[in-house]
């Protein structure tokens, strides 16, 4: 177990540093930073200009640059955001909440809802509760993410006006206590629907075909042999088993959690870090990207190996291997 | 029973009974596959409503005009009309023209790249398979949609021209996206290498090049053709999503994300539907016809594994 943990630890090295050097790229080569911007100012010198260059080390060559950048980062110096004019670091607190209180919930209800479809489609193969679950899961998976939220906000916010139009609490909110949750809630509903029904879909395919898959297992035939309830066959024997490959599922999701939702978060106008690094998009804020970018890269990378530890605590043939 | 061997022969001789190929079985399952079936016929109405769809309307030679701008759908104008007073309709085929090319274009590169990719990591093994793989593993861990749309607004600044642009958006939606199909690949080739017909070859003194390419990748073909279909649906998506941000391909050149994109403005989004619901719809209906597709091609392919 320690073993593989290092053996892991140790080839995401050379992984990072690759993910680094082409996030690092991809911003540095990135015609015009916000120097260029600043230049459209009619009382900016060219000498100012270069000024401004050296004190960001931009004149440097790229590799004394990318160096500077990633020692920084170890360090858990991210940079200053020019778009806020704040550490990049507290920017990226302020807003990741946000994302993740949507996310959170959102990954709540989609595994909940996902297992009971899931297993209920699996249990009842071809039938037509099977078949509409297919249906229905297809669509959920093939909507565009903004087509989703486009629809929902015409419908349930400007046709029927059930929910708000956007945002997180109403314009100048002044509510505290129960009745600023209530307002939260209210706002966050429809971002919150749209993206459990986008995410929904794989998931619910997953449950239902390891379900299948364990289901025709002897085991599970030898336990309805024993005359075991149908009810303990069903969940002791089989669904524990159809969760294994789960798990592995479960822990790539985390980076989902802190990594904000870019469109969903633009149409619904909810403070969050998605929306934040789109606007940092827009408006060339390099500073902020990568570090979120590098933040997401090392997300992920440790959910990989989490997966894998996962898996080994859980399934001991995989651990013995 | 006298029923003996030759009879039965015989018999089936008779009745013209070929041992199905593999590859026969497999479309005769496809198209067994109801929700497949329904796929392609939906997917061949899109691509007639976008290649031969523009021929029949009666706006082709239609001209820019403010005087019928954001005219609701009517008798003329089927879905109404934009802001420059252009048939939505029609826009809506060339849209999608433009939107189905993308992908297909960005699920060619997929399958050149990764399965070539693929193909060389598992055959060669050792430094070249790290090689390949540790830059799958670089790309994985890159987030898909924060450097995509970093990509989308370099191209803005880049200033390409909107018809050289299109090029550029299927190529950057193609290399984002090839890495699990080369993991697929390897991973079958590295099985298929110990078999024994890999040992004839190995015989015959064959180069290494045909041994790749006619000899290991047709095997994989099955993967490669699912993983390709569903390339497609996704690069759709990506490509809209890109578009719909104004990141992707920009007007003049119509395409569906590009054309849904008229809802950021709060008073076609919330007056005027008929701008952006029919490109929306089409996304959908082609995106969910693939997927149909490509799950009926995995089921054809491998009936071990039925659902």
């Amino acid at each position: 177990m320690k073993q593989l943990l290092i053996r892991r630890l140790i080839q995401s090295i050379p992984t990072l540093i690759g993910a680094s050097i082409l996030v690092f790229l991809v911003f540095t080569l990135a015609p015009g930073d916000f120097v260029t911007q600043m230049s459209a100012d009619a009382n900016m010198t060219q000498e100012r200009l270069d000024e401004i260059r050296a004190l960001h080390g931009l004149d440097q060559p790229l590799y004394k640059q990318y160096l500077t950048w990633m020692g920084n980062l170890l360090t858990g110096n991210f940079g200053e955001s020019v778009l806020h004019r704040q550490p990049v670091t507290s920017v990226i607190n302020t807003f990741m909440w946000n994302s993740f209180l949507i996310a959170i919930i959102v990954l709540v209800l989609q595994w909940i809802i996902a297992s009971i479809v899931g297993i209920m489609a699996a249990l009842r193969q071809y039938s037509i509760y099977d078949s509409a679950v297919t249906l229905i899961v297809f669509m959920a998976m093939s909507f565009p993410s903004f087509f989703l939220g486009l629809l929902m906000l015409k419908f349930f916010a400007v046709d029927y006006q059930i929910f708000p139009l956007g945002g997180m609490r109403s314009t100048g909110s002044t509510l505290t206590g129960w009745a600023d949750f209530w307002d939260v809630m209210k706002h966050l509903a429809l971002p919150v629907i749209v993206l459990t029904l986008l995410n929904i879909g794989s998931l619910t395919r997953y449950f239902r075909t390891n379900m299948l898959e364990v289901i025709r297992q002897d085991y599970v035939r030898t336990a309805r042999a024993k005359g075991l309830k149908e009810r303990v066959v069903i969940f002791k024997h089989a669904l524990r088993n159809a969760l294994l490959p789960l798990i592995t599922l479960f822990a790539l999701e985390i980076p989902g959690l802190f990594s904000g939702a870019i469109i969903t978060e633009r149409i619904f106008n909810w403070p969050g870090i998605g929306r934040v690094v789109l606007d940092g998009i827009f408006q060339r804020d390099y500073p902020l990207l990568m570090g979120f970018t590098m933040l997401l890269v090392v997300l992920t990378i440790v959910a990989n190996i989490l997966a894998d530890l996962m898996y080994g605590v859980a399934d001991p043939r995989v651990r013995n291997r | 029973m006298s029923h003996n061997i030759a009879d039965v022969q015989v018999e089936l001789k008779a009745k013209k009974i070929k041992p199905d190929s593999p590859w026969r079985s497999a479309f005769r399952r496809l198209f067994k596959n109801k929700m497949a079936l329904a796929g392609m016929i939906v997917l061949t109405l899109m691509f007639l409503f976008s290649f031969i769809g523009p021929y029949f309307s009666s706006h082709l030679d239609a001209k820019i005009s403010v005087r019928n701008a954001n005219l609701p759908p009517n008798e003329t104008h089927w879905l109404g009309t934009d802001k420059l007073g252009r048939d939505v309709l029609l826009r809506t085929m060339e849209a999608g023209r433009v939107s189905l090319l993308v992908g297909i274009v960005a699920a060619s590169i997929i399958v050149l790249v990764g399965g070539t990719l693929g193909a060389i990591a598992g055959y060669y093994g050792r430094f070249v398979d790290s090689v390949i793989m540790r830059l799958a593993d670089i790309l994985y861990a890159i987030p898909t949609l924060p450097i995509l749309v970093a990509l989308g607004a370099i191209l803005s600044d880049l200033k390409f021209p909107p018809d050289k642009r299109i090029y550029l958006v299927m190529f950057i939606v193609g290399m984002i996206a090839w890495m699990s199909l080369s993991r697929l690949v390897r991973s079958q080739v590295l099985s298929l290498k110990e078999q024994e017909f890999m040992l004839a070859n190995e015989v015959l003194g064959l180069r290494d090049r045909r041994k790749i390419f006619r000899h290991l990748l047709p095997n994989t073909v099955p993967i490669i053709i699912v993983a390709a279909t569903l390339g497609v649906a996704n690069s759709i998506l990506l490509e809209s999503t890109l578009s719909f941000l104004g990141l992707g391909v920009v007007p003049p050149t119509p395409s569906w994300g590009q054309m849904i994109s008229a809802a950021n403005n709060m008073i076609d989004f919330q007056n005027r539907p008929w701008l952006w619901v029919p490109p929306g719809v089409c996304i959908l209906l082609t995106v969910v016809s693939i997927n149909f597709i490509g799950d009926g091609l995995r089921d054809a392919f491998d009936p071990k594994q039925k659902r």
